[in-house]
């Protein structure tokens, strides 16, 4: 294999050497990665269409990509996609509140902690799909009970990990800024606060997600519009097509979300760095 | 002159704490002294032997169980108020998410002080100890030496009448603290602050103080009280003069039994 005739590659440099930087480039992970994506849809579009297969079941990705730009153009799916939107990140922004609030609070009272504790035990593990039926009776199915399902995926996971973070929070911090003259008011919202900030960042991803599961599932079952709806809708009429568009926008919207994250991860976290 | 001329006077002060397990740790029993303004005051002793604890006592940020500080107005004898005090800490204690000037800047911000003379008296400070040009990194960016030096800036930028200095060098090599030492002791000279040092370096407190505690193993006492009469500036020079070393003797031999006590004490517990 080493031995390839030196001559070749002497005479023939522009066309070799492009070819083989090409596939070199091929070869680069992150260029390898869509590759991969390309190959599946094109291998699915083909296998479809030559096995002539009933769309019901699986339609082929050409036919999935024009029912989305269908259902984007005059279905109406834009104002479902904000619905959802709306109530995700709704719920999670009071969840943001309160349970970074609570958090601060119980971390620095032990009786505020010995109070919330054991309802947080006992709600934390509960799987809070099981909720849905109660808030519906207590509720209804409108707008405040999707923000209440959406609050209590995000709650938990927040206040959980504010109350970690601060109180991994070392104590030569507390002191120096007592030292220097800090109030506790002062040392909770300039030391505290920010050196908890990495694990409440990890609360909010996982609240986040959790947020992302409960509206879909609430708006599966009971919703009339958004995407958890217009899912159920699709599915039930044997759309296939709408229902794997929708499986699609549900998809980036995850990606979207966990790209953002990231980037305010690394914003948040410059002077860890280098 | 920033100092105000206030004593500090140790009456009695005792501490016991409740250990999470076990019988209660007595940290401190009825320790007494009294420091002079415009001083720099050593306290050496073995390794648990509270003198940390005193100096967050004396600052405030521990209550004793027992005894009291009293600042005194050094001239009249009259009870002053609570002077300015700073302290340098052994483990630097900078905030990691914040840079070095916002770090300096921190006492003057939780004080309510203007932006603008925090951002000037930010930038004298920093001179003084060396680091201009550091404003923007972050602690974990800089050495050692370098942290302990924003470290000092930290404390010195709230004008302080009193300097805790916590084993300020305590987390260093030798040779940074051999530089660190001399530049200290030029601006304590300086500055005319009274300073108290806890420091478990014979060599540092000869170097840098005018009176010297040695302390007990825990609990902690006064055991003796020294003054080193040695000439200022003092350098590292200053080690060859024969005062030097019968005071190291001295120091070397009280301390000496109070270090096997307290090895002692740490193998049993």
């Amino acid at each position: 294999m080493q031995d390839e005739p030196p001559i070749v590659s002497e005479m023939a440099p522009s066309a070799a050497g492009l070819l083989q930087k090409s596939m070199q480039k091929l070869g680069e992970p992150r260029i390898l990665g869509w590759l991969a994506v390309a190959f599946v849809l094109i291998t699915w579009e083909v296998a479809v269409a030559g096995a002539r297969l009933n769309p019901i079941y699986l339609p082929r990705p050409s036919q999935i990509l024009i029912a989305l730009t269908m259902m984007f153009s005059t279905g109406g799916l834009l104002s479902d996609l904000l619905a959802t939107l709306a109530r995700i990140f709704g719920g999670f922004a009071i969840a943001l509140f309160a349970g970074t609030l609570l958090g601060i609070w119980m971390a620095t009272s032990e009786r505020v902690s010995a109070i919330a504790d054991n309802f947080i035990a006992a709600l934390y593990p509960l799987p809070k799909v099981t909720l849905i039926p109660l808030l519906i009776i207590w509720l209804g199915t409108g707008g405040p009970f999707m923000l209440a399902i959406s609050t209590l995926g995000a709650f938990f996971p927040i206040v959980i990990n504010t109350v970690l973070g601060i109180r991994q929070c070392d104590t030569g911090l507390i002191l120096a800024a007592r030292d220097l003259g800090a109030t506790n008011r002062q040392v909770v919202r300039m030391v505290l606060l920010p050196s908890a900030i990495p694990s409440i960042f990890a609360g909010v991803r996982l609240g986040l997600g959790v947020s992302i599961i409960l509206v879909v599932a609430a708006e599966m079952v009971v919703g009339k519009v958004g995407l958890g709806a217009r899912l159920y809708l699709a599915g039930q009429v044997l759309e296939t097509e709408q229902v794997f568009a929708i499986l699609i926008v549900l998809a980036i919207l995850g990606v979207a979300v966990t790209k953002a994250q990231d980037g305010i991860d690394v914003w948040l976290n410059q002077w860890r760095l280098s | 002159m920033t100092s105000t001329g206030v004593a500090i006077a140790c009456d009695d002060v005792s501490l016991t704490y409740s250990a999470k397990s076990g019988a209660p740790v007595e940290a401190l029993r009825r320790v007494s002294f009294r420091i002079d303004p415009r001083q720099v005051t050593a306290v050496i002793g073995p390794s648990g032997c509270g003198k940390s604890t005193l100096l967050q006592i004396i600052r405030g940020l521990l209550t004793p169980s027992n005894g009291r500080i009293r600042f005194i107005e050094a001239q009249t004898g009259a009870a002053a108020s609570t002077p300015q005090m700073a302290t340098v800490w052994q483990g630097f204690n900078l905030f990691p998410w914040r840079t070095v000037a916002d770090n300096v800047a921190f006492g003057l911000e939780v004080t309510g002080i203007p932006r603008q003379e925090r951002i000037e008296r930010t930038r004298r400070c920093l001179a003084q100890v060396d680091m201009a040009g550091f404003e923007a990194k972050y602690p974990r960016q800089l050495s050692g030496g370098m942290r302990q030096r924003v470290g000092l800036a930290r404390a010195l930028v709230m004008k302080p009448d009193v300097l805790l200095l916590d084993e300020p060098f305590g987390a260093l090599d030798a040779q940074t603290r051999l530089v660190l030492q001399e530049q200290l002791a030029r601006l304590v000279e300086k500055s005319g602050t009274t300073a108290v040092l806890v420091t478990h370096s014979i060599e540092e407190a000869i170097l840098l103080a005018d009176t010297i505690l040695v302390m007990t193993a825990r609990p902690g006492r006064i055991a003796a009280e020294m003054r080193v009469a040695l000439p200022r500036p003092r350098s590292l020079s200053t080690t060859h003069l024969t005062g030097y070393s019968s005071l190291f003797d001295q120091i070397y031999r009280l301390l000496r039994d109070e270090v096997v006590k307290a090895m002692i004490e740490t193998e049993s517990a």
